[in-house]
């Protein structure tokens, strides 16, 4: 069955790629997307006990919510194709990333910064040369979880049209041809596993002092 | 020089006041321990120099600047600060640690490396070793030494210290007090030190000036409060062993008669204090000691010489 899989990609190389792109593209917009929204609201709301108590329940229950739930509660409102899947996986994407970011940055010693703004930084030298350094591995692994997900959940956006691995994934089971399952499936396990490889290996290569740390 | 002027401080829903008309003045190149038990306004004292702090009336000048009138960002670059915890930045290595108000104020990068490794010297860290190791390989002595340096590394005229040896044990605090001393005394920077260990003011402080409940109690010398306390409070907090302490600090010297008789044999060094040289006599069950300067008699010290320098003004 996986050899017949492996035939349909290579007697269909196109499809199968752009299907890949496609998923890609998905993945890495909505991940940039969230990453611009939730970082900086990470960053205003950690300093203040009451609003992160609010973001962070905000984000716990927009988290429980189901990814196929939110795919399929976005339709109505944006219709279907790559716009509103991008948008659902958005905001599957937005509550790791900014948990993380807040709780990071409220981890962030109090002396450290005492020390920081005594010696003459301004508040915003404090947020880009010690608040977010010191978050970042934080934020990363944010990211990472984040990512996943949206892997996980791109594959869903075919439902409302999103495109992407998926494809193959709803057609192999309209179909009842497990092979075209696995022609999305596959790839998209090993998409997810290479991710979680990749976070980890761009944590080990820009954190160093982490690992020292601990 | 630094100069509080009727300095007072309240703090919003409270009150009692935190300083309570406090005026003071801070000698250029002289070091100063702030002293008092918690509460009584040491640390607001302190922070309202480099402005973490504001006062709710009068007038803070440091070098004939008023500092009410001074960018508060601009200010503090130019005022060293320690904090307990060092707070040194972790994601950094020593050396950019050290570097960070250097950086700050725009220095060349030729400059501040060379200033980098001036001052691990001049702290007593080997530069090849440590320089590019993070805060959290170094024990807490050495962490305080890089937070000394950091705070340094400019050279600010004024360096503020809050509790420095808070968090060290009591081992290698001690150590590090006589290291810092002679730092500091090499630099000639003007020093203010908060802490509530009165031995660490005595040792440190060239005055201490002991604070209760926003006020000024006593300032004058460690010599000087320990052997006339200005008043019960005063008295109270300097303990019942202030002669012990006066001893400790007070130099042989100031207490012998400069002619050897020959008398005793017992020898002292004439760099002693009075509490070693009292040590001595309990030990070694003697009245008298010989005084000896490289190698040859100057004069010698007794029972007598002892107690008749060691007079109390305040009655314990």
């Amino acid at each position: 069955m996986i050899f017949q899989a492996w035939q349909w990609v290579k007697d269909n190389p196109t499809l199968f790629w752009q299907a890949v792109q496609q998923h890609l593209l998905m993945c890495g917009l909505s991940l940039s997307i969230a990453l611009i929204i939730a970082v900086p609201i990470g960053v205003l709301v950690a300093n203040s006990p009451r609003m992160a108590f609010i973001a962070s329940s905000i984000t716990g229950t927009l988290r429980t919510i189901p990814s196929l739930a939110i795919l399929a509660a976005v339709m109505p409102f944006m219709g279907i194709g790559l716009l509103p899947s991008v948008i659902a996986l958005v905001v599957l994407a937005i509550p790791p990333i900014l948990l993380n970011t807040c709780t990071s940055i409220q981890a962030i010693d109090a002396d450290t910064l005492s020390a920081a703004t005594g010696m003459g930084f301004t508040p915003r030298q404090i947020t880009t040369r010690i608040v977010l350094p010191l978050a970042a591995p934080g934020i990363l692994a944010g990211c990472k979880t984040a990512a996943v997900q949206v892997i996980g959940g791109a594959a869903l956006a075919s439902f409302i049209g999103g495109g992407g691995l998926g494809d193959f994934v709803t057609t192999g089971i309209a179909i009842m041809d497990m092979s075209r399952l696995l022609v999305g499936a596959i790839p998209i396990i090993l998409l997810a596993i290479g991710t979680e490889v990749l976070f980890f290996a761009l944590g080990r290569v820009f954190f160093p002092s982490v690992e020292k740390s601990s | 020089m630094i100069t509080l002027e009727n300095v007072s401080k309240s703090y919003p829903g409270t009150t009692r006041k935190a300083l309570d008309d406090l005026s003071l003045v801070f000698e250029e190149g002289t070091t100063t321990a702030l002293i008092g038990p918690s509460g009584c306004g040491k640390t607001t004292t302190m922070r309202l120099i480099n402005r973490l702090e504001q006062p709710t009336s009068g007038r803070v000048w440091v070098n004939g600047l008023d500092v009410a009138k001074e960018d508060p960002v601009i200010l503090r670059r130019h005022i060293g600060y320690v904090i307990q915890n060092v707070g040194l930045f972790p994601h950094m290595t020593v050396a950019d640690n050290i570097a960070t108000v250097p950086r700050l104020l725009g220095w060349s990068t030729q400059r501040t490396r060379s200033r980098v490794d001036e001052l691990m010297d001049l702290v007593g860290l080997d530069a090849g070793l440590y320089a590019h190791r993070f805060p959290a390989a170094l024990s807490g002595g050495q962490r305080q030494r890089i937070g000394v340096a950091r705070a340094l590394a400019a050279d600010p005229p004024v360096m503020l210290m809050d509790e420095p040896f808070g968090a060290i044990d009591p081992l290698v605090r001690g150590r590090l007090q006589t290291e810092f001393k002679q730092i500091l005394q090499r630099v000639k920077k003007t020093v203010i030190i908060v802490t509530h260990d009165l031995d660490e003011a005595i040792k440190m402080g060239d005055k201490i000036a002991i604070m209760r409940d926003g006020k000024i109690s006593q300032y004058a010398s460690p010599a000087e409060v320990l052997s006339s306390p200005a008043d019960e409070f005063v008295a109270a907090f300097v303990g019942t062993d202030a002669a012990l302490k006066l001893l400790a600090i007070t130099p042989l010297s100031q207490a012998m008669s400069p002619q050897a008789t020959g008398g005793y044999p017992l020898q002292i060094e004439i760099n002693a204090t009075l509490k070693d040289a009292l040590t001595l006599m309990l030990t070694q069950h003697n009245d008298g000691l010989t005084v000896m300067d490289s190698g040859r008699p100057v004069g010698e010290l007794t029972r007598q010489h002892l107690f008749s320098h060691t007079q109390f003004r305040h009655k314990l």
